[in-house]
C-alpha cells in the first residue's frame, strides 16, 4: 500500500476530524476554567447569567436581568426543573433620536436549569430587587432517608 | 417582537489602572447606552444589584462620574455555580458645554440607572425667520 492510500483513507480524516473537536472542546474547558469560579460546570452562554449556592436545607439562585419588570418574569417549576422567562423591552426613545452608544442588550430570554435535589415546589420564593432576581428553593425533607417498617405476617 | 434574544456580555472588571478609586471590592464598567434627541442627551446604564440610595453621580469640569456601590453581603452557602460576580460600577463620561449642567436628572429602577442631560437653550436647534 503506498502513502496515497493512506492519506485517502476515510478513517484517516475522520480520525484528524475527533482530534480537532477534541482539542475545541479541551480548549473551551480551558477558558471556562479560568473565567468561572468551578471549572466543572464552566460557562453558559445562556441569559441570564446565575449563580447557585446550596445552603443547609434551600438552594439560592441568583440571576442578574436589570430593567426588566417583576411582573414580566415568568418562573416555573415543573419536576426537578426550574424555567426563568422574561423579555427586556427596548428603551423608548423619541422618534428622532440618534444613538451614541449602544451596549446593552434586548429581547426574551429563557433558561431551564436542572435542579440536582427534590426541592418543595410550594414553598419556593422569589424576589426581584434592584435588577437582580433572588430565588429560594426549600428541599423537600420527605427526601431525607426514611425509615420503612417491615411488617411479618 | 421577541424575535431578538438576549445576549450574554460578560462583566468587564474595571482595569486597575484606569480606576482612580481607592476603594475595595471589585468594579466592573456598566453596559451603557447613550441616545441624544434635540432636545437632550439620555444616558441609559446597567447596574444590576445597586440601591438607588448606592449611586454618586459626579460632575466637576465636564467629568461626568458615576459610581454605584455594592453593598451587598455576600451570601451564605457553598457556590455550586458561579456564572457572575457582584460589585460596583465605574464610568466616566465627558459633557461637553452644550449640556445645561444644572439641570442633571437622574433616576433608577430595576438596577437601570437612567441620566437626563438637556441642552442647553443655545446648543437646541432653533429656525430663525427671515424678515423681508
Amino acid at each position: 500500500m503506498s502513502f496515497w492510500d493512506v492519506q485517502r483513507d476515510p478513517w484517516f480524516s475522520e480520525f484528524s476530524r475527533l482530534q480537532r473537536n477534541m482539542s475545541n472542546v479541551l480548549s473551551y474547558l480551558n477558558d471556562s476554567e479560568a473565567k468561572s469560579g468551578n471549572p466543572a460546570l464552566g460557562r453558559s452562554r445562556l441569559f441570564p447569567p446565575m449563580n447557585v449556592r446550596k445552603q443547609d436545607n434551600n438552594y439560592q439562585i441568583t440571576a442578574e436581568i436589570p430593567g426588566v419588570n417583576a411582573d414580566e418574569i415568568d418562573l416555573t417549576v415543573q419536576g426537578d426543573t426550574l424555567t426563568i422567562r422574561g423579555e427586556r423591552k427596548t428603551d423608548t426613545v423619541g422618534e428622532n433620536a440618534s444613538y451614541h452608544r449602544r451596549e446593552r442588550s434586548f429581547g426574551a430570554f429563557q433558561r431551564s436549569i436542572t435542579l440536582p435535589e427534590k426541592v418543595d415546589a410550594d414553598r419556593i420564593g422569589a424576589n426581584y430587587k434592584n435588577g437582580v432576581l433572588l430565588i429560594n428553593l426549600p428541599l423537600d425533607e420527605a427526601t431525607g432517608p426514611r425509615k420503612i417498617a417491615v411488617t411479618n405476617e | 417582537m421577541a424575535n431578538q434574544e438576549m445576549q450574554v456580555v460578560d462583566k468587564k472588571e474595571l482595569a486597575p489602572e484606569s480606576a482612580e478609586l481607592t476603594r475595595n471590592g471589585l468594579y466592573f464598567t456598566p453596559a451603557v447606552d447613550i441616545f441624544e434627541t434635540d432636545t437632550e442627551l439620555s444616558v441609559v446604564v446597567d447596574m444590576p444589584g445597586i440601591h438607588p440610595d448606592d449611586i454618586e453621580i459626579d460632575l466637576r469640569e465636564n467629568i461626568l462620574t458615576l459610581v454605584g456601590e455594592s453593598k451587598e453581603e455576600q451570601p451564605k452557602g457553598e457556590d455550586l455555580l458561579v456564572e457572575y460576580k457582584s460589585g460596583g460600577y465605574y464610568r466616566t463620561f465627558r459633557v461637553n458645554d452644550l449640556i445645561d449642567h444644572d439641570k442633571i436628572a437622574a433616576s433608577m429602577s430595576d438596577g437601570v440607572l437612567t441620566l437626563k442631560l438637556p441642552k442647553s437653550a443655545k446648543a437646541t436647534p432653533r429656525k430663525i425667520p427671515v424678515v423681508t
